[in-house]
């Protein structure tokens, strides 16, 4: 997958989740501040 | 909805871990398969019904998708759980085989992004989430969606060796990420609302893993350095990486 991601990226839209599944997501700060 | 009940597979992974906590938070009714009774015990304390089965086995699954409504594949392949072809594309084929057969109303898979992308092809797990994607989406006898979610923020940690994260490759496109927690918020409003059809799933960032890493640094409070290292150290004995 690595090499998928050096060659193509790995980017999706973010309002699919926001505005179809009304899911308020968290940022990678928030994640790892939770964890900490 | 009057059957509340969803059988969820994988529920010993992150992604169907995480599913077996929100189901069962929104008032769903949750059945976790598991290989064997001890496996299932964590969704057993979270208050969900353990079936005991395996997806290689399709005589151990009726029992297991009998009286739910629907069901949600978080299937992953991995040490000690056979092929990606044995488990993400005839494991989940058996699986839908028996969800149609007991009337299962509501199919919903966690793929990943980009899984059809031809590079991807040379992905195992990836390719064979794509092979069962087709077959699901082209099944008209059950309601179905599918869930593309980007890179889970868990994998960073597996990146991690102490304050170094390895990064293999130069990585100078942007990734999406997103949390096995939010993937199962998803799945929850999938179930709730009807959501049916195939769906990308990121999170608000989408940036460069030094970026990722620094972010993560900011947030747990810890300095990390991040090493990329050429692609082809994936490959060297030793080597332990989700991303092959």
């Amino acid at each position: 997958m690595m090499a998928l991601f050096d060659a193509a990226g790995y980017a999706a839209d973010p309002s699919i989740l926001r505005d179809k599944f009304g899911v308020s997501a968290q940022t990678l700060e928030e994640w790892a501040g939770a964890d900490r | 909805m009057k059957n509340r009940k969803v059988l969820i597979v994988g529920a010993t992974g992150r992604v169907g871990g995480a599913a077996v906590e929100e189901l069962l938070e929104a008032g769903l009714e949750v059945r976790a398969l598991a290989r064997s009774a001890e496996k299932g015990e964590r969704s057993r304390k979270l208050g969900a019904e353990v079936a005991v089965g395996d997806v290689t086995q399709p005589r151990t699954l009726g029992s297991a998708v009998q009286g739910c409504f629907g069901v949600f594949s978080a299937l992953g392949a991995g040490p000690g759980r056979g092929s990606s072809e044995l488990v993400e594309y005839k494991g989940n084929l058996n699986l839908l085989s028996a969800a149609r057969s007991a009337g299962v109303e509501h199919f919903v898979y966690n793929s990943a992004l980009m899984a059809d992308h031809p590079q991807a092809q040379k992905v195992g797990p990836l390719r064979e989430k794509a092979r069962f994607e087709q077959k699901l989406m082209s099944t008209e006898d059950i309601s179905t969606t599918v869930l593309r979610p980007a890179m889970f923020m868990e994998t960073l940690y597996m990146m991690l060796q102490g304050p170094v994260a390895f990064v293999p490759g130069h990585q100078r496109h942007p990734i999406s990420y997103i949390s096995a927690r939010d993937i199962a918020r998803a799945v929850v409003r999938a179930f709730q609302w009807k959501m049916y059809g195939r769906y990308d799933l990121a999170g608000p960032e989408t940036i460069t893993f030094n970026e990722a890493f620094e972010r993560y640094g900011q947030g747990s409070g810890k300095r990390i350095h991040v090493l990329h290292v050429p692609l082809a150290a994936l490959r060297l004995p030793g080597w332990v990486s989700p991303y092959v």
